[in-house]
């Protein structure tokens, strides 16, 4: 079953600049799909039109079957959402943030020591619970809102350059903890332009230009694909 | 889950400095102004018993004495001071307290208990008003101003927004959670407040009057306090900084609570000009003066037509008696000629002030009425009117005070005034009184009627501010609707 549909998706602001083009795209359960390409491809363009942010100029897009225009809050029941800069609420402490979200998505907040199994499982020692997210690094941030993605149980996650900023210990470690959620059968979109580490975790890759999907690889043409080369080439493309 | 975006909007209101500073200037501001006010009040209302008790010894000591001269009698009174002036001290300073009722009809106010601490008048008074209408509006803004730019500049509001949650859903549960936030604060001051009040002055707090107005009160700076936070999330849905959303809110409320209440009756004067009380008195003093020289004229003509026909010259009018049948027939018919014109020239010259007074009051009234209406711009200001009037300080207190001082009047008139019959003699040159009283009335032993104060009822209260209570509902109304309909369309990328 396809968790992320759409059918030729297009978002095209007043003035004129066409941010995202006829975009085709089927993310399956239990599947990592990278969307990789340039500031401006129409990643992010994307995810803000699952999420129902703006309204596409043409298309349709569906998140578990759920119409992201007609039926928003179903599609965001069923989805989970990383973005770039992992904004949490400062003054709340990492079990005030996770249960806020929590209740936010319609869920019962977790005890004490549910919590902390959670922040555990993404790499957080127990004792963050009772910290304040102010004083948090970028990686704890990061680490936090996957917990807040567990605790809600979607079945579908959004990722937007989920590791940009991060050091190569924490990026290694966060995307471990992607594949682990992807073998709990979640679909997965990640928007990124980590060439090396897409080449290495996603099941899928397309490749965006000027918002038009150009290229679109699959696991078994990864494995022998120089997908750098080939990023480029489409990039330099672009550039031309 | 309106519910989860309110816990979550209040817990974050309750942990920020913001919510510390409102609780500190609340506690300290309602203990202080309650605690200053009920003094002040206390001592207003010993003055008022002092005043009070003093006018009736000197009343009781001049009749038991037989010194009573209806003509020259003035049964006074004073206003007791509102027990409500502890929460809205408004226009009580401004109020005549003085009652004066006379034989010849006069009813007067007079007199303004003023505040006996100048720097009051020049600072304005801390009071219920104040920390609602200028304290509490402010704080409204500094709780809203980032509750939708803020987030949207932290990047929380794209994490907020990724949550099965409609956006009017999401806008009331940040209303609500500034509002309650605030509202917290407010009420943990005004408990502090009430507790002082209720040890230190128990009777002045626990009257079914006081609480029950007190409850409408503050039900009423509760309406107030959600439109100022909606106003606030509003301006904070115009913009996606904070502090632009803050400068804006600032340059609001500066309008709203310093501009437009100050600006208005300075319009008011230029749209409706009006001469000062003073220049008015002087008007109506040289009006009376010249009718009390027609009158002077019209005593002599009468005079000369009926005494000095008979050959009666002016000195003798007054030094001798009449001696022939026919000089007393024509003093007898000058005497009646005369009452009869000192009669018609007072009650002309009452009906002349009267009507130059009711003029000047409707002209007065109107520029008010004009200043009010041009102030309602600012919810502000309907805040101000509704809750002194509730507090028995505001604009109908100045009517109320006049209703009072002619019922007053009406008694007077019925125990006392209508019980004697004053008969004048005399001439041009000298004037001498009979006094008649009634059967079984004995100045001796008749006690002028004391003033049973009646604050304005209820009824006439709603009468008089359902127009700034509806304002402040629509003020609401819109500030919600315009935030909502800001929110639908913001960009929450």
């Amino acid at each position: 079953m396809a968790f992320i549909e759409t059918r030729g998706l297009t978002k095209r602001y007043a003035d004129g600049v066409v941010a995202l083009d006829r975009l085709d795209l089927r993310v399956e359960a239990g599947e990592i799909y990278a969307l990789l390409g340039p500031n401006g491809a129409g990643k992010t363009t994307t995810i803000s039109l699952l999420l129902n942010y703006i309204p596409p100029t043409a298309g349709e897009a569906y998140v578990a079957g759920f119409d992201c225009v007609r039926q928003p809050v179903e599609v965001r029941r069923r989805v989970a959402y990383i973005p770039e800069n992992v904004a949490l609420y400062e003054n709340f402490t990492a079990y005030q943030n996770l249960a806020a979200f929590a209740r936010l998505a319609g869920k019962r907040p977790p005890g004490l020591a549910e919590a902390a199994t959670v922040l555990e499982s993404v790499g957080l020692p127990t004792e963050a619970l009772s910290q304040r997210v102010r004083a948090f690094s970028r990686g704890m941030r990061q680490r936090l809102a996957i917990a807040i993605a567990i605790v809600k149980a979607a079945p579908v996650l959004l990722l937007d350059e989920p590791t940009a900023g991060l050091d190569p210990r924490a990026t290694a470690e966060f995307y471990d903890r992607i594949r682990r959620l992807r073998e709990e059968g979640r679909a997965i979109l990640l928007a990124t332009h980590d060439v090396f580490r897409v080449q290495r975790i996603a099941d899928r890759v397309g490749i965006l230009r000027q918002g038009r999907l150009v290229v679109e690889l699959r696991r078994a043409e990864l494995v022998h694909a120089d997908l750098e080369r080939i990023y480029l080439t489409v990039h330099g493309e672009a550039s031309d | 889950m309106v519910g989860a975006v309110f816990r979550k909007e209040l817990l974050e209101s309750l942990l920020t400095y913001r919510f510390f500073v409102a609780l500190g200037l609340f506690t300290l501001l309602f203990p202080v102004s309650f605690y200053g006010n009920a003094r002040d009040l206390r001592r207003r209302q010993a003055e008022y018993l002092e005043m009070t008790q003093s006018w009736l010894e000197q009343t009781r000591t001049a009749l038991h004495e037989g010194r009573f001269q209806v003509e020259a009698f003035r049964n006074e009174a004073y206003r007791p001071p509102s027990p409500l002036r502890i929460f809205a001290v408004g226009l009580e300073s401004f109020i005549p307290n003085h009652i004066v009722s006379t034989y010849q009809g006069l009813v007067r106010v007079e007199g303004q208990p003023g505040l006996h601490n100048p720097m009051a008048t020049l600072m304005g008074s801390v009071d219920l008003v104040y920390v609602a209408g200028w304290v509490l509006s402010l704080l409204a803004f500094v709780f809203a101003f980032d509750t939708v730019a803020g987030e949207k500049e932290r990047g929380t509001l794209r994490l907020l927004m990724a949550n099965p949650l409609t956006r009017w859903q999401v806008l009331v549960g940040k209303g609500a959670g500034s509002a309650v936030a605030l509202g917290t604060a407010f009420v943990v001051g005004l408990l502090v407040g009430g507790l002082v009040l209720a040890g230190t002055h128990p009777d002045l707090l626990f009257s079914r009057t006081v609480l029950g107005r007190l409850a409408l009160m503050l039900a009423v700076v509760f309406v107030f306090l959600v439109g100022m936070v909606f106003l606030g999330v509003f301006v904070s849905t115009l913009t996606f900084r904070a502090a632009t959303a803050m400068v804006l809110l600032i340059l609001i409320w500066t309008f709203l609570a310093l501009v437009v209440p100050r600006v208005s009756p300075m319009l008011a004067e230029s749209f409706y000009p009006i001469e000062s009380p003073q220049a008015f008195h002087v008007r109506q003093t040289l009006v009376r003066q010249a009718l009390e020289r027609e009158w002077d004229r019209a005593r002599r003509d009468l005079f000369e037509e009926t005494l000095v026909r008979h050959g009666v010259w002016m000195g003798q009018a007054i030094t001798s008696a009449p001696r022939t049948p026919e000089e007393q027939a024509a003093f007898k018919a000058y005497e009646e000629a005369r009452n009869v014109l000192d009669r018609t020239y007072a009650r002309r010259i009452q009906e002349q002030m009267d009507r130059m007074e009711r003029d000047y009051q409707n002209r007065y009234l109107t520029q008010v009425r004009i200043a009010r209406w041009l102030s309602r711009i600012s919810p502000v200001s309907s805040l101000v009117y509704v809750l002194t009037e509730l507090a028995g300080t505001g604009f109908l207190e100045l009517e109320n005070v006049r209703a009072n001082a002619y019922r007053f009047h009406e008694q007077t008139r019925a125990s006392i005034y209508d019980k004697v019959i004053v008969h004048w003699f005399g001439s041009h040159f000298g004037t001498a009184v009979h006094t008649e009283y009634a059967p079984g009335f004995d100045p001796g032993t008749a006690m002028p009627p004391a003033l049973d104060y009646r604050l304005v009822p209820l009824g006439r209260v709603w009468q008089e501010i359902w127009v700034d209570v509806a304002l402040l509902g629509c003020f609401m109304t819109a500030a919600f609707l315009g935030a909502l309909v800001r929110f639908l369309r913001y960009d929450i990328r």
